[in-house]
């Protein structure tokens, strides 16, 4: 170790760059980048979404030729008042909106008000003003929005037998079966993976293994399993006669633990990555505290998994609304008496045979791509919820 | 009773030891804190007490049980992390009253115990705001109100200072001494801020590589290194230690530097002869070396560090080690460059043995 002072660098003076003119100032220049940067992501997604998205809205108002392609005469709302047979459904929402409204105001802002004045002791019109002074709007507006559109749906697939509502029904039956599946399997798995630390990368190969599989493939496993000749259920000493895919009570929970099956290791996967983002400290300070195994799961993981835990519930409802197709497709093909025919199965089958109507595609998909919005909308939400969560605390 | 003893206590992590044969006792209400540099197995030794690690041989005591095999929820200890571990999705009240919960305390005594641990660390405006909307000063104090609030036996804080800013530290840390004394309880307090140790400690147990060097009163351990690690360990600056021959003499025996010689007290040279040592470190607090015109040493002055109240002038001996000299601000200052003689108090010399490292202790 030398302490020497430092020499003095003579450091040359080097003449300046000459100024080149230009004729387009910064800002521009940089503008120009920009858009040619984004030009080709922007041409991908023009000619695959945005044109075929508008091209829906106009299918729709013009009658599909009877023969052959092409776009048949225009009819204006029609079609949309028939398929999605919008005179028992506009009513309905606006049902569901009137009754949303008393539900979101007794949820969000009479019970923490009530909870507040008995915990604080505050008088009531206190507890009303503080507490819709720290409600954020847009998230009561969202929570109105989103009761109303499942109070108005929901009526709405008892009230119509168009084949709207029959999709919608078996779509929204299907995702309550798959969803509380997905989470709560996931979850066990994910915590069990994390537990044993050692095989952590075998179990997560395991259970990652069926989504590397094809539907297709998957479907044809799946099929055989079920088969009742030579499957899994008559090894197992059941009577499987109907087979459950052909069988009007078993099908819909039969393609519903197909798609679980299928679609549990990206669950399992998020679900460990944010398990393994927990502090390891947090666990230690509640052993510490006294907190046994239970409540270190319900009081510790719970809360720190929260986050990811809607992360998987959002993207996993808008999936398991939106991308039913190939799972009905390779199972049952619709069946039995129609019973899994969910909306996005509809509207393929629609196109398929000797004469597709590809105006009613495009209306059930424009009705298909609401719904979706209203959850893309909880997810965003969401996501910025998850923002506010974690940061702070650690240092 | 808050006492807590090792006995023979190992840990080893595959082939990693941690700490090694570790025997110490840590008495009823004493503020003991392991100081050691990061890595050095002070940590692993706290954890143990905690229950989060199992010794890989040994026994630990905390009271009169042996605690080896209890969880740590029933050894009657709180711990205070050096991150807080706070539970982020929990107000300041529903974390002091996590431990009270899990114990199932009935409610209305879990209040007013809450309210106690918040009115002692001045918290009682924060309960109802979460982790993430407080400060590190008052997250750290969120973290002792959650470990008092049980009134445990024993307090074990794993370097809870460290995330705090400096200022905020040395307050924090006379808060500290000063709620260990009014609750009477044990702490074992780990950190590697040996002004840290100097300044709270009743004893400090100095750890180094999994052993433990030395156990001491910090003034004991700061004028008696029982050897050369913690000579340089404890003290800001650190003590200076070089390498000197022994130059036998008639009847006196003299440390010799290449920039000269000091003769050594004599029973110091009766402990050298004794022991029978042949190679020593010598070394002398900074504070105990003076600049004299007549000192036995000469050195070149390379850099002087004005601390304000007090000068740290830094010198090389003619064979390049370097030494740190305190001077009082009042003192004259030599210019960097010039050549100065070195001078101390030879009772002032400690002598460690080179091949052990141990103190020569007359």
């Amino acid at each position: 170790m030398t302490v020497a002072p430092a020499p003095v660098l003579a450091t040359p003076s080097l003449p300046a760059a000459p100024i080149r003119k230009r004729r387009l100032n910064r800002k521009t220049r940089e503008a120009l980048l920009g858009y040619a940067l984004i030009l080709p992501a922007l041409v991908v997604f023009g000619v695959f979404i945005y044109y075929p998205f508008i091209r829906n809205f106009y299918l729709g108002f013009h009658q599909a030729p009877l023969f052959g392609a092409g776009v048949g005469k225009y009819v204006g709302l029609d079609q949309w008042k028939s398929i999605l047979d919008l005179d028992t459904l506009l009513p309905l929402l606006a049902l569901g909106l009137a009754v949303s409204f008393g539900v979101t105001l007794v949820l969000f802002v009479v019970v923490p008000a009530v909870r507040s004045m008995a915990r604080r002791g505050r008088s009531p019109g206190e507890a009303i003003s503080t507490t819709l002074r720290t409600r954020s709007w847009t998230r009561l507006a969202l929570a109105w929005l989103i009761i109303a559109f499942s109070i108005g749906l929901w009526v709405f697939t008892t009230r119509s037998d168009t084949q709207f509502a029959r999709g919608l029904a078996t779509s929204f039956a299907l995702y309550l079966m798959m969803l509380p599946a997905i989470l709560i399997l996931g979850t066990l798995l994910a915590v069990l993976a994390h537990r044993v630390l050692k095989g952590v990368t075998v179990f997560r190969t395991l259970f990652m293994m069926s989504l590397a599989t094809g539907v297709g493939v998957a479907g044809t496993i799946f099929f055989t399993l079920l088969n009742p000749q030579v499957g899994l259920l008559p090894w197992l000493g059941l009577d499987a006669n109907p087979a459950p895919l052909e069988n009007p009570t078993w099908a819909r929970p039969s393609v519903a633990i197909f798609v679980v099956w299928l679609e549990i290791g990206l669950a399992f996967i998020i679900l460990l990555a944010g398990l393994q983002g927990i502090p390891d400290d947090l666990y230690e300070a509640a052993r510490v505290d006294g907190a046994g195994p239970m409540r270190r799961f319900w009081q510790v993981t719970v809360p720190m998994l929260s986050p990811t835990l809607l992360f998987v519930f959002v993207v996993g409802s808008i999936f398991a609304i939106t991308q039913s197709f190939p799972y009905v497709d390779v199972t049952t093909g619709g069946g039995p008496l129609g019973k899994t025919q969910t909306l996005p199965w509809s509207i393929v089958d629609t196109l398929r045979g000797t004469n597709p109507d590809r105006s009613r595609a495009a209306i059930l998909s424009v009705a298909l791509f609401v719904i979706t919005l209203v959850f893309t909308m909880v997810q965003l939400t969401v996501l910025e919820r998850r923002v506010h969560y974690g940061g702070g605390e650690r240092g | 009773m808050g006492r807590v003893a090792f006995k023979g206590v190992s840990k080893r992590f595959g082939n990693t030891v941690a700490v090694a044969d570790l025997d110490l006792e840590i008495l009823d209400k004493e503020f003991l804190v392991l100081l050691g540099p990061s890595g050095c197995g002070k940590s692993t030794a706290l954890r143990m007490i905690a229950g989060l690690e199992d010794p890989t041989e040994g026994t630990i005591e905390i009271g009169d049980r042996v605690v080896n095999d209890l969880e740590p929820k029933d050894r009657d200890i709180a711990m205070v992390f050096q991150s807080y571990a706070l539970y982020p999705h929990l107000t300041v009240r529903g974390n002091i009253e996590f431990p009270l919960k899990s114990r199932r305390v009935p409610k209305e005594q879990r209040e007013e115990l809450v309210v106690e641990a918040a009115r002692a660390l001045g918290l009682e405006e924060l309960l109802d705001r979460k982790p993430a909307q407080l400060s590190g000063g008052q997250r750290q104090r969120v973290a002792l109100a959650r470990a008092i609030v049980r009134r445990p036996q024993v307090f074990l804080m794993d370097e809870p200072l460290s995330n705090l800013d400096a200022k905020l530290r040395v307050q924090t840390r006379a808060e500290l001494i000063e709620l260990q004394r009014r609750l009477a309880t044990t702490v074992v307090y780990v950190t590697h801020d040996q002004v840290e140790a100097m300044t709270m400690g009743d004893r400090i147990a100095i750890i180094a590589d999994g052993r433990l060097q030395q156990v001491g009163r910090p003034q004991d351990v700061y004028e008696k290194p029982g050897n050369v690690f913690v000579a340089r360990f404890i003290g800001s600056p650190p003590m200076n230690t070089v390498t000197g021959k022994l130059l036998h003499s008639d009847g006196g025996l003299q440390v010799d530097f290449s920039g000269g010689a000091i003769p050594l007290p004599d029973d110091l040279a009766a402990a050298v002869r004794t022991m029978g040592v042949t190679d020593v470190v010598v070394g002398v607090r900074p504070e105990h070396l003076e600049l004299s015109s007549d000192g036995p040493v000469s050195a070149t002055v390379t850099v002087i560090e004005a601390l304000g109240a007090e000068r740290h002038v830094i010198c090389r001996l003619s064979d390049g080690q370097m030494v740190i000299v305190r001077q009082e601000s009042e003192e004259a200052a030599p210019d960097a460059g010039s050549t100065v003689r070195l001078i101390t108090d030879p009772s002032r010399l400690h002598l460690f043995d080179t091949l052990t490292g141990l103190r020569v202790e007359p």
